[in-house]
């Protein structure tokens, strides 16, 4: 089963006074799936964030057909089973930890002891317990980062969508992140890593695509990349495409 | 699980709460206990016999004009926040419609400024009974009971300027959507004025066009009628009052309505 399939999508950046449009992702298609570890890297600025909220129905393409886990990614029901962990992610920082990860389970109808134990969980998982009771506020952007990777998994997604998880993060909390993708992908999860980090990609994911100025230009299992390096690869791709007439 | 439209809808009216009273919004209670307390000795020590009446018309003016501006600021800044730290993109990638957004913020501001304005009319009732001095307790239950009305009428008032604030927050920046508001407050105090307009007018095309204008913007001077009445211990109709309010509900209701819609249509970049 497919878990993300997307053909032609398309979308415009509009911005000032003229309406000046840049084009910002062009004839995307995508297709992954299920139990994927999937990894898009890409210069800054080339298309991945849009991409990624395309997916997930915070921006609606121009052109294209999106389809999550077999269904329209605006579905309530796919809202149910994604997660999504925001680049840069900044949360209210009137609440503390605990609270915000409250107000995450509450908004996926979670209740009572169910939502109370979950709570506790990811604040386990991602070592934030002894920072629970903190505003947001006071935490840094490693304990933000973290926090962010909680409440995207406080639904037990089957999707989830990671857009430069390890921003902020300190070794640790790196290492950490990754063992929470490889727990996921043991479980049979899909994950959609938004990544510039290739050494990440190299580690966790079994297939990648390298996008550059909006365009999805090399796709491989990463299982057939053995015997290069990812560094090698993604630079092989940036450059064939720049060298294109 | 259940319950998910309204699980989330007060899921995030709890957290506009939160935001809203951890905003140091308590302190507008305070500004008003004191500055009732300063005024109404002085006003009242100058005007003989009237202090109990100036009490009531400065202490409730004061809960309609600091409830009003909170309701506009808050509504205003609170969306634009969400917009500019990227929080709105946490909410709507979960399993959030825009009417459950909207309305969800719409009762936590609305709470909120129900609280105050709770205390702050526990206060002055406890000011009014203080300068009326010992009286019988039929006369305290009717002052109890004008007050108990204009107080919801001014807070019907009030979640309606709320609703004016998001509908206008959901499409223009916090400035523009606070002198929006301003000029909608102002005008729907007027309202009554339009009509009066349109009957001198000779012209039958600006009559039509103010008689169009007198129904389309909402009417604020009603209410303001009917608070007047009851301050000066005129017990007003329950037919009028449910009227009023039944009024300031259907509107609300309609601007939060569209601003669904209008936050449906947005993309969360």
């Amino acid at each position: 089963m497919k878990a993300i399939e997307a053909s032609n999508l398309q979308k415009d950046r509009v911005s000032g006074f003229f309406m000046h449009r840049k084009r910002v992702v062009t004839d995307l298609d995508l297709s992954i799936e299920a139990g994927c570890v999937f990894g898009l890297i890409g210069p800054n600025g080339a298309g991945k964030t849009t991409t990624v909220k395309m997916l997930i129905n915070l921006v609606r393409p121009d052109s294209g057909k999106i389809t999550i886990l077999g269904r329209a990614p605006n579905d309530p029901i796919v809202k149910h089973k994604i997660g999504y962990l925001p680049e840069n992610p900044f949360f209210y920082g009137h609440l503390t930890g605990r609270e915000f990860l409250d107000f995450a389970a509450s908004l996926f109808g979670l209740t009572g002891r169910a939502k109370k134990d979950r709570v506790t969980e990811m604040l386990g998982l991602t070592g934030l317990m002894p920072h629970a009771d903190k505003r947001l506020a006071a935490y840094s952007k490693g304990m933000l980062q973290r926090a962010g990777l909680a409440q995207a998994l406080i639904n037990d997604p089957d999707l989830l969508f990671l857009d430069e998880p390890m921003s902020g993060l300190d070794p640790i909390g790196i290492h950490d992140v990754r063992e929470i993708v490889k727990s996921l992908k043991q479980r049979g999860k899909t994950v959609f890593l938004n990544t510039h980090l290739l050494e990440d990609v190299r580690i966790l994911c079994d297939e990648i695509a390298v996008m550059n100025q909006g365009r999805i230009i090399k796709r491989a299992l990463t299982a057939d990349l053995a015997n290069i390096s990812i560094q090698d690869y993604f630079f092989d791709a940036i450059e064939d495409r720049e060298a294109a007439p | 699980m259940k319950d998910p439209f309204f699980g989330a809808t007060r899921a995030i009216a709890l957290n506009t709460f939160r935001e809203v009273s951890r905003d140091k919004i308590v302190y507008a209670f305070f500004a008003f206990a004191i500055g009732l307390l300063i005024f109404g000795q002085v006003l009242g020590s100058l005007s003989i016999g009237q202090q109990v009446r100036i009490i009531q018309d400065i202490g409730l003016a004061a809960i309609d004009l600091i409830g009003s501006a909170i309701a506009i600021f808050a509504g205003a800044n609170l969306l634009y926040k969400e917009r500019e730290r990227g929080t709105i993109q946490f909410v709507f990638s979960k399993p959030v419609g825009a009417a459950q957004y909207v309305v969800g913020k719409f009762a936590g501001i609305s709470a909120c400024l129900g609280v105050l304005v709770v205390l702050m009319s526990i206060w002055l009732y406890l000011m009014l009974i203080f300068a009326t001095g010992p009286i019988d307790t039929s006369a305290t239950g009717a002052l109890f009971c004008n007050l108990a009305c204009a107080a919801a009428l001014t807070y019907a008032e009030i979640a309606f300027v709320v609703a004016m604030s998001i509908f206008f927050a959901c499409f223009t920046s916090p400035l523009m959507s606070v002198v929006f508001t301003l000029a909608l407050w102002i005008a729907a105090h007027a309202n009554a004025s339009l009509l009066a307009a349109a009957r001198l007018n000779p012209t039958l095309a600006t009559a039509k066009l103010l008689q169009g204008a007198y129904w389309l913007l909402p009417d604020l001077e009603t209410a303001t009628k009917i608070r007047s009445s009851l301050i000066a211990g005129i017990l007003c109709d329950a037919t009028v009052l449910s009227g009023a309010l039944a009024y300031l509900a259907c509107y609300t209701a309609i601007l939060l309505a569209v601003s669904s819609m209008v936050t449906d249509r947005r993309e969360h970049a």
